[in-house]
């Protein structure tokens, strides 16, 4: 490159920065246009519930828009030629920079390529670049300040309310508000505890929840909708926890089977070959009285085996008397043959049971000194606590099995969670016995992940759903397939006939406490609306009101007028 | 080659102009593109009504120029050996070759047009080889040799319009107008008055010699030359940058010559304009009276009343537009 080149390029870098600084101005403008595009988008698909947007996101892309804008136009590169074209036309210099660039490359440029230099070089120097390359306000700003102010314009019209109406904007903040406490719930009961984090369903629970707050918080639902979305949710989390409970017996039962091996280990290496069977293992938990019960219907088993036993050997013998006479006709020899063929399949049951009967009692016994080394075993204080805590899982999955709600808390389960884990490092080889605490452990995470999973059946205490958290079992399934049914806000006058009846009373339920109610019987609210016709989902109901009266959930005063509610619903 | 050649240039033209519009009132464009072709060794072909004052402007540039001046009137009878000169017998009974009104630095081809195709074609030698052949002897001309022919655009009966390859070798076409209220106020004044202005000479042969070799050095950058040849080629019908008009209303368009003479005629405009490079602004000021002589129209163009300056300012008006700003902000 020779000097003039150098000469006239360092003439021209003012040019060619500020250039690049309007083109950057230019494409913030641009990005900012395409920003704007993109958030609109981004705000209608969030309105449609494909995706979701937060102002954080909507500032997120428009300001990366304009700044990627920016960043591609100042990154825009301009050819020194065009450049030296471009300064010529706007500032009139009559392609003396275009000719002076030609000259200044060694062609045969002529007898004035030194005059052409220098008249460039002077006039160059005489130009602003800022004159000449203005960062004015254009198009492509004002595109995208509409395009910008278009997209949170629409994002302020669908969420801050605007254009509702005093009562519209108190009901959602009302919703706003659940919609808070519904994060909290997902947040404590699926998202934060360790446990859940290798469960893909959890995980997926917590998801549809989130998606469920999103859409309260941006009052994207209407009533039904939500109520339908909380139900969904619900018969999920249901379904959750009872395969959480599932999981929870598998687990006790593996550490019932780990404590079922350590203890025979323990009584093999000391007995020897003297060391209990399985069966008397198994027996060995029993308690005294339970073993004299045991011992005592599986005696009077054998005794009854026993004397079904010599009964139908004492017929059989008689049988086969009557067969050895010869007058018999074939047709009498083939009645007396099956007939023995019967009693001889009825001994051999017979003797079967006193077999396992005998082996039974057999299960039963122990010697003074098994009895005394399972002692030993049983009372191990370390063990004896341990069984305790695995008791109280049980407890709890019991509790769960039977629809109840868990009773261990999150505090008390990591409680136990500690407890054992400091036995398992007080036990140094014991691999047995270790491999039983690794199990109860197993089994305390699944029973977090069973009280998370009851934490979202909270949803109708959050008032998404009819009804609340009552005392009795919360599993009750009354309440979840209510479909579509609309719970209005306010009274609506019906239409209907009937005389509205009031009774007020107090039940008295010593194991629920008090409770004033009044009882409204009334023609249904108009305006109502149900997916599913109400006769196909009466027999389910009136079955489950059946239930419960058997079950003596329903008071006894009020049994009756149940009785009588449902039956006037079936005529 | 410094600025002071160019300044030289500058200076000289400007004398020669200034002694010229002594005599010479208004048509600055006239005046200024016959010496454009003077400085440019092109021949001009001066098109405007009698008593323009052509005859006038051609003489003053000769006076002006200190250069021998000839004027040939064309008439149907004209001969070839009228214009070249002829082989007379003398009296010691040797040929003798007697020169003709071309032997001159400046000859003034007064209505071209009327002469017949075969003493055209005598000029037409004359013009391109700067020689003529009598008698199988070739005798060159002198140096500067300059043809200003002058056709008058009415009056074409008994004519012959000249051929496009005669036509091609003027550099320029300068149309002559008729000078406005003013020009003529002036004119009156100063041929009617008892004060007449005589012209002087302002420059030699030499001087006229030396303006081309420095016209010659202006700087031409090849963009700028591209968009010259855009305006050329975009003259031809079947040229992909022809504008609408052109593909239209054009037979034929400009021959390489034309974009010869461009370029020339736009270098003596950059010196007259101080500068030291060919512009495109240049190009287009020298484009119509460059190329309008060497585009044939077609049978529709006449019909439409469509001229050849319509059809450029519209060809210039389309390369323009494709010739934009780099940097668009």
């Amino acid at each position: 490159m020779t000097e003039e080149q150098n000469n006239l390029d360092l003439d021209l870098k003012p040019f060619s920065k500020r250039i690049r600084t309007v083109y950057a101005w230019q494409g913030l403008g641009w990005g900012l246009c395409a920003g704007g595009v993109v958030a609109s988008l981004g705000v209608v698909l969030d309105r449609l519930r494909v995706i979701e947007m937060e102002p954080v996101t909507l500032a997120l892309t428009l300001g990366s828009g304009a700044i990627l804008g920016a960043v591609i136009g100042a990154a825009r590169r301009i050819s020194s030629e065009g450049l030296a074209r471009s300064i010529d036309r706007r500032a009139g210099l009559e392609d003396r920079l275009v000719t002076a660039q030609f000259s200044t490359e060694g062609s045969a440029a002529g007898e004035f390529e030194e005059a052409v230099r220098t008249d460039a070089g002077t006039r160059a120097k005489a130009l602003d670049p800022r004159r000449l390359y203005p960062a004015k306000f254009g198009r492509a700003h004002s595109s995208g300040l509409v395009t910008a102010v278009a997209a949170s314009a629409l994002f302020l019209a669908g969420n801050a309310g605007l254009l509702l109406s005093p009562s519209e904007r108190a009901a959602r903040e009302t919703i706003a508000e659940k919609a808070k406490t519904l994060e909290r719930l997902r947040k404590e009961n699926l998202d934060e505890p360790e446990e859940n984090q290798d469960d893909p369903e959890l995980k997926a629970l917590s998801k549809e929840l989130q998606k469920l707050q999103k859409d309260l918080e941006k009052s994207r639902l209407s009533k039904e909708e939500m109520l339908q979305k909380a139900n969904e949710i619900l018969k999920k989390a249901n379904e959750l926890k009872s395969l959480q409970t599932e999981n929870l017996e598998k687990e006790l039962a593996k550490a019932e089977s780990a404590l079922e091996q350590w203890q025979k280990q323990e009584l093999d290496k000391q007995l020897g070959k003297e060391s209990l069977s399985q069966e008397q293992l198994q027996n060995a938990s029993l308690s005294a009285a339970e073993r004299q019960a045991m011992k005592d219907q599986l005696e009077s088993e054998l005794r009854s085996a026993e004397q079904k036993a010599t009964a139908l050997n004492s017929a059989l013998s008689e049988l086969n008397k009557k067969l050895q006479n010869r007058n018999l006709t074939d047709e009498q020899r083939k009645a007396l043959e099956k007939e023995k063929e019967a009693l001889s399949k009825e001994l051999a049951e017979q003797l079967k049971k006193a077999e396992i009967a005998k082996q039974g009692l057999k299960g039963l016994e122990l010697t003074a000194e098994q009895r005394e080394i399972l002692d030993k075993l049983r009372n191990d204080p370390m063990m004896k606590e341990i069984r305790e805590l695995a008791s109280k899982l049980q407890r709890e999955a019991s509790q769960a099995k039977k629809g109840n709600r868990p009773e261990l808390t999150k505090e008390q389960l990591d409680e136990i969670k500690k407890k054992l884990e400091e036995f398992l490092e007080k036990m140094k080889d014991e691999d047995a016995r270790k491999e039983y605490l690794k199990q109860l452990l197993e089994a305390i995470k699944k029973a977090k992940k069973l009280g998370n999973c009851n934490g979202v059946c909270m949803l109708p205490g959050l008032g998404l759903l009819p009804g609340g958290p009552g005392p009795g079992p919360d599993n009750d399934t009354m309440l979840l397939d209510t479909g579509r049914v609309n719970k209005l806000d306010k009274p609506v006058e019906t239409k209907g006939k009937g005389q509205a009846e009031f009774v007020a009373t107090e039940r008295d339920d010593a194991r629920m406490g008090q409770e004033t109610y009044i009882e409204i019987k009334a023609p249904t609210t108009l305006g109502t609306m149900s997916s599913v016709p109400y006769r196909k989902v009466l027999p389910k109901y009136k079955e489950k009101a059946e239930s419960a009266v058997r079950k003596s959930q329903i008071p006894k005063e009020h049994q009756a007028r149940v009785k009588k509610y449902f039956d006037s619903l079936g005529k | 080659m410094s600025a002071e050649h160019a300044t030289w240039f500058r200076q000289t033209f400007e004398s020669i102009r200034s002694e010229v519009r002594k005599v010479i009132v208004g048509q600055e464009e006239v005046v200024d593109l016959t010496l454009m072709g003077l400085a440019c060794n092109g021949h001009v072909l001066l098109e405007g009504m009698p008593g323009l004052g052509k005859t006038l402007l051609v003489r003053s540039l000769a006076e002006a120029l200190s250069l021998d001046f000839s004027r040939i009137q064309f008439t149907p009878d004209m001969m070839p050996a009228d214009v070249t000169g002829t082989n007379v017998l003398t009296e010691h009974r040797t040929f003798e070759f007697r020169r003709g009104p071309i032997f001159a630095n400046i000859v003034l081809a007064d209505e071209i047009n009327r002469a017949t195709p075969k003493t055209q074609s005598a000029l037409l030698e004359a013009m391109q080889e700067r020689s003529v052949t009598v008698g199988g002897k070739k005798h060159t001309l002198v140096e500067p040799f300059l043809v200003m022919a002058t056709q008058n655009p009415v009056e074409q009966e008994g004519t012959y319009p000249l051929p496009e390859a005669q036509l091609d070798r003027f550099f320029v076409k300068v149309l002559v107008p008729y000078p406005t209220k003013e020009d003529l106020a002036e004119v009156i004044a100063r041929t009617t008055g008892s004060q007449t202005e005589s012209v002087k000479a302002v420059a030699s042969q030499a001087d006229v010699i030396r303006m081309r070799d420095i016209a010659k050095e202006v700087v031409l950058a090849p963009n700028v030359l591209e968009f010259g040849l855009s305006m050329v080629v975009g003259t031809h019908p079947d040229s992909p940058e022809a504008s609408p008009l052109v593909k239209r209303y054009i037979r034929y368009g400009a021959s390489p010559r034309g974009a010869q003479s461009m370029v020339m005629a736009a270098k003596v405009r950059a010196l007259l304009s101080e500068r030291f490079n060919v512009s495109r602004e240049d190009l287009i000021e020298v484009a119509k009276p460059v190329l309008r002589h060497r585009i044939l129209l077609n049978f529709e163009a006449e019909a439409d009343a469509i001229t050849a300056d319509r059809i450029l300012d519209d060809l210039i008006q389309h390369v323009k537009a494709g010739d934009r700003d780099p940097v668009r902000v």
